[in-house]
């Protein structure tokens, strides 16, 4: 038997493992806020009960049946708090502390209506992925907000749930989505940004929170300055290349663009893309339109502009 | 060796490839017109399969749906693969481009992995040598161990060392040592792990192997599959394993991918970079999002242009047929019983001929469609409208059966069948019947003539105002009802500009061409019968039939409107075809002793009129278009909902029109 409790727990152990982090007591005591001998107890439990594998000073880890609870209970979750904000028109700092009640008296039935006035969302309001099915969306792409330099541009993945954050973030515009270019960063960690044209200020606490995907340079910035940014296929302007590098979909997107040859280090390179609408890439020898949707799910490292006269670059990366 | 093929049964073969490779090509080339198009068992995906002559001896051979790979994510995959699995073909032949060779082997790498036979067709070497790629197919076939046929399906006799290594290859005559694609120790130690797993349990027409590459590839139904096969502890062990691999499915389309590197590195010649192709120069207009537009709309308005004056004195010459013949069944039924001359004569050749007149246009349409898909320009037109058909919960894909419309709804309904999912066939095929076909147009355009004279192209204009907003309310309203959920992903190859194909032409037409007869003599023509004995029984006289009784009685509704049971009735006739409303009203008002444009205006108040114009413009499809309706969706439920949405908005419409136009005073 599942109680409300052992849930709560699966679900912080699927958001650690979510965001790549490691499932150690520590972290799942922060995660819960609690202290962490009141962990160590419910650990037990969760192995008794075959959630869970759990050793002393051994990461814990989730069986099958625990993946499958975890991402059931984020799923509910995260479905509420779309129903509650979009439906019942919650603001997306209610919402979080309500689902976290709703979530464990939800029927698969109810689930499945749920999703269905939600219009089938695949994101809660924080922009976090919802899991299809019992699998656990790894979220390790994006990175926080706090770790890019200024002048570097970026886009809102997701943030955090706290409902002080989130007044703060939404008060400055910060929504999953939302597009930024960080002006300055100070030494303590306070960002300046640019966003929708307008100039904010943003605590380096704060920032730590938001997990964003890096965009192309802007012309200003040096080229070839930070090779492993990661962008996505819709921010190649034409002409530009890149290295496909991975994917934030869900497996049937994958699947296709994968056939389609857009397999991680394959040479791309943007035949056409204008503001709004589709896009073209060319991907071996094949000229692929994308819908611009479709393309911001593709991720690329961009082939630095210093390097594209050489067509000795798409030649070696065949290998 | 001349010995015979000697096989127990007539021989199976399968061709297999992805879309844009030129299968069609040359599976007509092999089966000439020996071809049987239907539909897969229980499917709406259409099946062609076709006799080849090999070595005297017969074979079937049965053409797959283009897909680029074998993972179930779409019908037409799950179709292809359960085929060579449960049929177990002699032979499956497997038909790449030469101009984009690494993709479309990549299909050969899934197949290979299968137990049957496989043959490779390098297809489109002409392409392939205008982008100044040189191909060593010898090294191909060394590299991949399996027979590699170079061609170009297109040419006349493009497909002779295709049969004659098929013919080889079944009778055991070529040794065939295929390589499947080694795809690193890494995963191989991985699928080890799985195959063990999956031990005896898994089920025995499945290779193992391949059903452990299915599994962490993530596949669903391979997964649903074993999922109620195996034991629970056995299938949660799986499942463990599956999650520690999750990327697993990147890892293997990778290492296919660097098979296929190796595999063709030697073969392939490449030309220098930087020549800048045909393609390209011509897709800097076509794709262009001003340009493409103006192109796309210039490139149909020509179709719709040429069709119509090519077809207009053809159709007048089916029309001049169809009368003589008539009036020559009456005069050599005159001795039969009323009855019979009349349903001969005015219901069978009447209705089945009026609707086969139609013909020449039909002809003329698939024809061009088929032109403009050959060459790879419909891809282009689908990419540029994409941008507005967003807004209907659609994509590019679906503006093609929706434009078809213009010209007839049934090839629009039946073009259904290039999109990808469920969601999105059923709401194109939904909005379809809104789009005024070119026999609604003419209907319209008589009318508003003869109703309001020189403000008759006003009146034209202002219904497809109305008719344009009918369909994207319409889009809007079913996108959030019926059928919610997000558009399918637009993902979608621009094949390369070529040099139209007329004997893949000719075969499409045909095949459309043939499907529409069928339905010709059989739905259309029971339904022409029925509605000519309605018209008929019980006395003989119109007016007095049963048809006029089921008009008198749904004048209450008729009154709303201000239409009398006589333009009821010429409404209810335009489900059989839309010309058929002239025809029937023409009968019906026969006693008058005028011209119809002379009667119109004392049958209809300005008001009635315009309520009538707009049921008409948005009524129920012809029967044509609803069997088409039934046949591609599968389902009766749909067909039907279709046919009461467009009765609810098109007299509801039509009674909100009467009643404002009568406020305006313009009821009398």
């Amino acid at each position: 038997m599942i109680t409300p409790q052992m849930e709560e727990y699966l679900e912080s152990l699927g958001k650690l493992q979510e965001r790549g982090e490691s499932l150690t007591p520590t972290a799942l005591a922060r995660e819960l806020h609690v202290a962490a001998p009141t962990v160590t107890e419910m650990l037990h439990r969760l192995t008794e009960q075959g959630y869970i594998t759990y050793e002393q000073r051994q990461p814990i880890e989730l069986t099958a049946a625990g993946v499958a609870a975890a991402s059931t209970v984020i799923r509910r979750h995260r479905l509420w708090e779309r129903f509650l904000q979009d439906v019942l028109g919650l603001r997306w700092d209610q919402v979080h502390e309500q689902a976290c009640q709703l979530e464990h008296v939800t029927s698969p039935e109810l689930e499945q209506r749920l999703a269905r006035a939600a219009g089938e969302p695949d994101s809660c309001p924080h922009g976090h992925a919802i899991p299809a099915g019992d699998n656990v969306v790894s979220e390790t792409s994006a990175i926080p907000l706090s770790s890019l330099a200024a002048d570097q541009a970026a886009r809102v993945i997701s943030v955090s749930e706290e409902p002080d954050l989130l007044r703060r973030l939404n008060a400055v515009g910060i929504v999953p989505g939302a597009e930024l270019h960080i002006e300055q960063a100070a030494p303590d960690g306070r960002l300046t940004l640019r966003i929708a044209g307008a100039l904010r200020e943003l605590a380096g606490a704060d920032a730590a929170r938001v997990q964003v995907v890096s965009l192309a340079h802007s012309n200003d910035a040096l080229p070839g300055s930070k090779p492993d940014a990661v962008v996505s296929l819709a921010d190649l302007a034409t002409g530009e290349e890149g290295i496909v590098h991975g994917f934030q979909a869900g497996r049937g997107l994958v699947a296709r663009c994968l056939a389609l040859g857009f397999t991680p280090g394959t040479p791309v390179r943007m035949l056409q893309n204008l503001r709004g609408g589709p896009v073209i890439a060319l991907v071996r020898e094949t000229r692929v339109a994308l819908g611009r949707g479709e393309a911001q799910r593709i991720l690329v490292s961009p082939t630095p502009a210093a390097e594209l006269a050489q067509p000795a670059v798409v030649e070696a990366a065949h290998d | 060796m001349t010995d015979t093929i000697t096989l127990t049964r007539q021989p199976l073969i399968a061709l297999a490839g992805s879309p844009n490779v030129g299968k069609s090509s040359i599976f007509n080339a092999l089966t000439g017109l020996s071809q049987h198009v239907g539909n897969w068992p229980g499917k709406t995906i259409e099946q062609k399969s076709g006799a080849m002559h090999l070595d005297g001896l017969t074979a079937e051979i049965v053409d797959l749906p283009g897909t680029y790979s074998l993972s179930a994510n779409s019908l037409e995959e799950t179709l292809a693969r359960d085929y060579i699995i449960r049929e177990h073909p002699d032979l499956v032949v497997v038909v790449v481009n030469a101009a984009a060779l690494e993709r479309t082997l990549y299909l050969l790498a899934e197949i290979v992995e299968l137990p049957s036979p496989v043959v490779v067709a390098v297809n489109m070497l002409d392409v392939a040598r205008e982008q100044g790629l040189r191909l060593e197919p010898e090294v191909l076939e060394a590299a991949l161990g399996v027979p590699v046929v170079p061609l170009t399906a297109t040419q006349a006799d493009g497909c002779c060392q295709l049969q004659q290594v098929m013919a080889d290859v079944l009778a055991g005559r070529h040794q065939a040592h295929p390589r499947p694609p080694e795809l690193g120790a890494a995963l191989d130690a991985l699928l080890d792990e799985m195959e063990a797993l999956l031990a005896d349990d898994a089920p025995p027409e499945y290779p193992r192997r391949w059903l452990a590459l299915k599994l962490l590839e993530g596949d669903r139904e391979v997964s649903a599959l074993l999922r109620a096969r195996l034991a629970p502890e056995r299938w949660q062990a799986v499942d463990s394993l599956l999650g520690r691999h999750e990327d697993a499915v990147l890892t293997i389309a990778g290492a296919r991918y660097e098979w296929i590197g190796r595999m063709t590195r030697a073969a392939i010649r490449r030309p220098p970079a930087g020549a800048v192709t045909l393609t390209e120069r011509l897709d800097r207009v076509a794709t262009h999002p001003v340009w493409g537009i103006i192109m796309l709309a210039g490139v149909l308005g020509l179709v719709y242009w040429s069709v119509y004056q090519l077809s207009a004195p053809l159709v007048d010459l089916c029309n001049l047929g169809l009368s003589a013949l008539t009036q020559a069944l009456h005069a050599a039924l005159s001795s039969a019983p009323w009855w019979l001359s009349g349903l001969i004569a005015d219901g069978l050749v009447g209705g089945v001929g009026t609707v086969l007149t139609l013909l020449p246009v039909l002809v003329l349409f698939f024809a061009a469609i088929a032109f403009l898909e050959d060459i790879g320009y419909l891809a282009r037109g689908a990419f540029v409208a994409d941008r507005f058909m967003h807004r209907l919960g659609l994509h590019g894909k679906s503006f093609l059966p929706l434009f078809l419309g213009i010209g007839c709804n049934v090839p629009a309904v039946l073009g259904t069948r290039i999109l990808d999912s469920r969601r999105e066939r059923l709401l194109t095929t939904l909005l379809i019947p809104l789009v005024p076909c070119a026999g609604r147009m003419a209907v319209l355009t008589y009318f508003s003539g003869a109703l309001y004279g020189s403000y008759g192209t006003l009146v034209i204009l202002g219904l497809l105002a109305l008719d344009v907003s009918a369909i994207f309310v319409s889009g809007l309203v079913m996108r959030k009802t019926l059928l919610q959920g997000a558009s399918s992903a637009f993902i979608m190859e621009l094949p390369l500009y070529h040099l139209p194909n007329p004997r893949t032409i000719l075969l499409y037409t045909w095949q459309h061409l043939l499907d529409f007869i069928k339905r010709a003599g059989t739905v259309i023509l029971v339904v022409s019968l029925v509605i000519w004995l309605l018209s008929a029984l019980p006395a003989g006289d119109i007016n007095t039939s049963w048809l006029a009784a089921l008009g008198r009685w749904l004048e209450p509704l008729g009154s709303l409107m201000g239409l009398d049971w006589r333009m009821l009735v010429a409404l209810l006739a335009s489900v059989v075809a839309k010309e058929q409303t002239l025809a029937t009203l023409a009968i019906l008002t026969a006693g008058s002793g005028r011209a119809l444009t002379a009667v119109l205006p004392s049958l209809l108040t300005p008001a009635a009129g315009i309520a009538f114009l707009v049921v008409q413009m948005l009524f129920i499809p012809c029967v044509g278009t609803i069997s088409a309706i039934r046949s591609e969706t599968g389902s009766w439920g749909v067909t039907l909902l279709s046919v009461l949405y467009l009765a609810v908005i098109s007299f509801g419409t039509g009674i909100l029109m009467y009643q404002i136009a009568r406020l305006a005073g313009w009821g009398v």
